[in-house]
């Protein structure tokens, strides 16, 4: 079974739908009970109940899963992420089962979409502690950027003791009754039944609120991801050797949480293998000082989180804050904007950002765009840029495509773009392809192009070589014949030559309608062999007669002329 | 024996047969059901309270407007013979102060359906400071021979009039509408719900998604069949409404049958 994401407009009209969950293996995966959630910016979060059937787990529980996508109108409909991940995190619960975990998903839910809340969400459902009756309803905060604000957690204040039939039990309603949602204060309100103490006993609802920032009470986390820290406990030691060696051999990266992975990927190249055992052990050593650990910018966050939590950027992808880039010598900063130098634009290559270029006057910017000019399209050399040309009217744009009108084509040479030609009927253009009917071919000179005389029927096209047929007699070699001098070719006339010209003037060893082999209208196929020999022969013919020295209009009848000589069609 | 006859009895068997299925719980009367005690605050500042309390209930759902406000909706326990029960709204303020009264969503007079899976949606409205609140539900006949027949029922109030027309499913054969879920978009204009139909309105080895439009009456939109090739029943959807209306459903993946 696969959850679809369907996305309809505000009339209910389909808009476009996605299979959310991707296959991990050959083996069918099993979802269901699928919830979405979305806002106003187009964060989009599904959130479903499966098996595990990536071979991750050796006997598969039921495990909570999602994935991030962000719809922009008027249909585009991106994944966030490469594929689902694992919401649940507690080893010792698992969803309930398959059929009643009922997840529900809700994004952060307020009117000021300035609010750069916006994004997170949290996920619930209904879960169990394994190997006993216990259950329970629990929950998982994450970030705007999926990264999850601490673990599971059990969503219900009071206690409730389950017992074997059922009793006692807490659980959230389907997926689809919007069960939890998310309040513009980062405030969470559940809704829930318990079934009573005994079957007697009848079910009752309740509601919990979560108050604002809830997320960050939470314990026994792993937050913020420390690299090399595989135990959580704040400490890189050796009671982290023997988690990172049983993750290393027993899961594969696409089998790790957000979170695991980012403590586990100490090389930052988003898997975990054995590249990521000398920088664990460099940390475990913590000599020379173990670059996760540093914190240049000295604000008691290390630099490593700094980047991952994207409170430092890094251009460059040197693992040290642009700030500490931009202030030490590990990069140039000449402008001082706290960015290294080689993040800025420098279009022209001269290793100067381009801003400096422009305020140095080591580059003119004639259209005060921020851009040298020397880096800007200039099609008529002039030394400015078009843009520049066109807005201060130095050249004319007549057809308003931002490019001086001199660079357009002109077919006629007019001094006028031929689409201006057109579109101001100072050409006609009999084929609407928006060139002059003066540049088109014209094989009989009666003022109107080829094209139209045949689409007009005004001149016939027998052999259908997109030749008026009047043309195909006055080609300068392999011209069509006219016996009864009709004016049609003789190879379009019953019990005539099937195909053209019996003066081959060309230099081609192989002369028009005197081949035996090409004469052969019904013949047997080429074979192989034959076919690249005769396109050899085919090629060096064109060679030789410089076809492409020909008239426009000679060129690919004689072209189609020579290749049914050779049997090529 | 007339068909008026037939119909009846066949009706009396249906209603004894839901009668033996449903849990033996005390049945419930109109009215019953009123603000609960006020919840209790705990240390880690967590607000926890019961919505039902005395009275019974199950199947809850919540929605939530800008300032925080709440409304859950839930189903009851059977209220007569016929194993009918109603679907109850309640308001609650931020600090989950409940506000009178509770809202009937079904006809708390006649009593003839089951009224099951509650679906709640409010709309943000800040600036109007009385959002939209939007109800929709499952609802059978009883009695009634047309016991395959359900129909989504639903309508949009606002928090602070919060009223409600009553309804209840139709004594007609109708299609088979397992779940629906209420979405109100920003305008507060109108509600949007989605289900599976099997049966006679959907293909016969197939199944589909229906986007429906609550505004002046249901109106259907967006059916969808061809990207979910099922042999059975599809299993669950949700879908909800803010500015868009977005549905997510299981179905089978072509070329291979549902567990």
């Amino acid at each position: 079974m696969d959850i679809q994401l369907h996305v309809f407009d505000e009339n209910g009209g389909y808009v476009t739908d996605v299979r959310v969950n991707e296959p991990v293996s050959e083996e069918p995966t099993d979802q269901r009970s699928p919830a979405v959630d979305f806002d106003e910016l187009g964060n989009i979060v599904v959130c479903w109940v499966g098996y595990r059937a990536d071979g991750c787990e050796a006997f598969p529980l039921a495990r909570i899963y999602a994935r991030r996508y962000s719809f922009a109108l008027p249909d585009a409909l991106t994944p966030l992420e490469d594929r689902q991940f694992v919401v649940d995190s507690n080893t010792n619960w698992s969803a309930v089962n398959f059929v009643d975990a009922n997840p529900t998903v809700s994004l952060f839910k307020t009117a000021d979409e300035e609010d750069p809340r916006f994004g997170r969400f949290i996920v619930a459902w209904n879960a169990r502690r394994i190997g006993q009756p216990l259950r329970e309803i629990h929950a998982r905060y994450f970030e705007a950027d999926g990264r999850p604000r601490g673990t599971e957690f059990r969503v219900h204040q009071q206690e409730f003791e389950t017992d074997e039939n059922g009793n006692n039990l807490p659980y959230l309603a389907e997926s689809g009754q919007h069960t939890v949602v998310y309040g513009p204060d980062d405030q969470v309100v559940a809704t829930w039944t318990v079934t009573g103490e005994t079957s007697s006993d009848p079910p009752r609802v309740f509601f919990t609120i979560l108050p604002t920032n809830y997320a960050d009470t939470l314990t026994g986390d792993c937050l913020p991801c420390i690299k090399g820290d595989f135990n959580c406990d704040t400490l890189i030691d050796g009671d982290d050797i023997q988690p990172f060696i049983t993750a290393l051999y027993a899961a594969d990266s696409d089998c790790l949480s957000i979170g695991d992975l980012c403590r586990f990927d100490i090389n930052y190249d988003a898997v975990l293998d054995t590249d990521d055992v000398p920088g664990f052990v460099l940390l475990l050593l913590g000599a020379p000082a173990p670059l996760i650990m540093l914190d240049c910018n000295t604000n008691g966050t290390p630099d490593a989180n700094d980047i991952f939590e994207h409170t430092s950027l890094d251009c460059n992808s040197n693992f040290i804050p642009d700030e500490c880039d931009a202030a030490g010598a590990t990069s140039a900063d000449v402008n001082t904007n706290n960015v290294p130098d080689e993040c800025e634009p420098d279009c022209n290559g001269n290793a100067t950002p381009d801003e400096l270029d422009i305020t140095a006057a080591t580059s003119r910017d004639v259209n005060t765009n921020g851009k040298p000019d020397e880096c800007e399209p200039d099609c008529n050399t002039n030394n400015a840029p078009d843009s520049y040309d066109v807005t201060t009217a130095a050249s004319e744009d007549c057809n308003s495509n931002g490019v001086p009108d001199e660079c357009d084509r002109d077919c006629n040479s007019n001094g006028t773009p031929d689409y201006c030609d057109v579109r101001d009927l100072y050409s006609s253009d009999c084929n609407t392809n928006l060139r002059p009917d003066e540049c088109e071919d014209d094989c009989n000179t009666n003022g109107t192009p080829d094209a139209c005389d045949l689409a007009a029927q005004s001149s016939p096209d027998c052999n259908t070589n997109r030749l008026p047929d009047e043309c195909d007699l006055i080609l300068p070699f392999m011209p069509s014949e006219d016996a009864d001098s009709n004016g049609t070719p003789d190879e379009c006339e019953e019990g005539e030559s099937a195909q053209g010209g019996g003066e081959s003037g060309g230099s081609g060893e192989s002369q028009g309608g005197e081949s035996e082999e090409s004469d052969a209208g019904g013949s047997a196929p080429l074979t192989d062999e034959q076919r690249r020999e005769a396109l050899s022969e085919l090629l060096t013919w064109i060679r030789d007669n410089d076809l492409r020295s020909l008239p426009h209009w000679q060129q690919y009848p004689l072209f189609d002329k020579k290749a049914r000589e050779l049997g090529l069609w | 024996m007339s068909s008026r006859q037939r119909t009846t009895r066949l009706g009396s068997l249906c209603a004894f047969t839901i009668s033996l299925l449903l849990p033996a719980t005390a049945q419930v009367s109109h009215g019953q059901y009123t603000c609960p005690d006020d919840p209790t605050t705990y240390p880690n500042g967590a607000i926890e309270g019961p919505v039902t309390d005395p009275a019974d209930g199950h199947e809850s759902a919540v929605g939530i407007d800008g300032g925080g406000r709440f409304v859950i909706g839930f189903s009851t326990p059977p209220v007569n013979e016929n194993g009918a029960n109603e679907a109850v709204g309640l308001r609650f303020l931020a600090d989950g102060t409940c506000v009178d009264d509770p809202v009937y969503l079904s006809d708390d007079a006649t009593t003839h359906g089951i009224h099951e899976h509650v679906s709640v949606d409010m709309n943000r409205a800040v600036e109007a400071q009385n959002s939209s609140v939007g109800f929709g539900w499952i609802g059978t006949r009883v009695p009634s021979i047309w016991l395959s027949s359900r129909f989504v029922l639903g309508f949009v109030t606002d928090f602070e009039s919060f009223t409600s027309p009553h309804l209840e499913p139709p004594a007609s054969q109708g299609p088979f509408e397992a779940e629906v879920t209420m979405g109100i978009d920003d305008s507060g204009a109108g509600g949007a719900g989605m289900e599976p139909r099997l049966g006679r309105t959907a293909p016969s080895a197939g199944g589909a998604v229906l986007a429906r439009r609550l505004s002046a009456g249901w109106t259907n939109t967006g059916l969808r069949r061809s990207r979910l090739p099922l042999s059975g029943p599809l299993g669950t959807m949700h879908c909800t409404a803010r500015r868009r209306l977005l549905c997510s459903c299981v179905g089978a993946a072509a070329g291979h049958q549902p567990h």
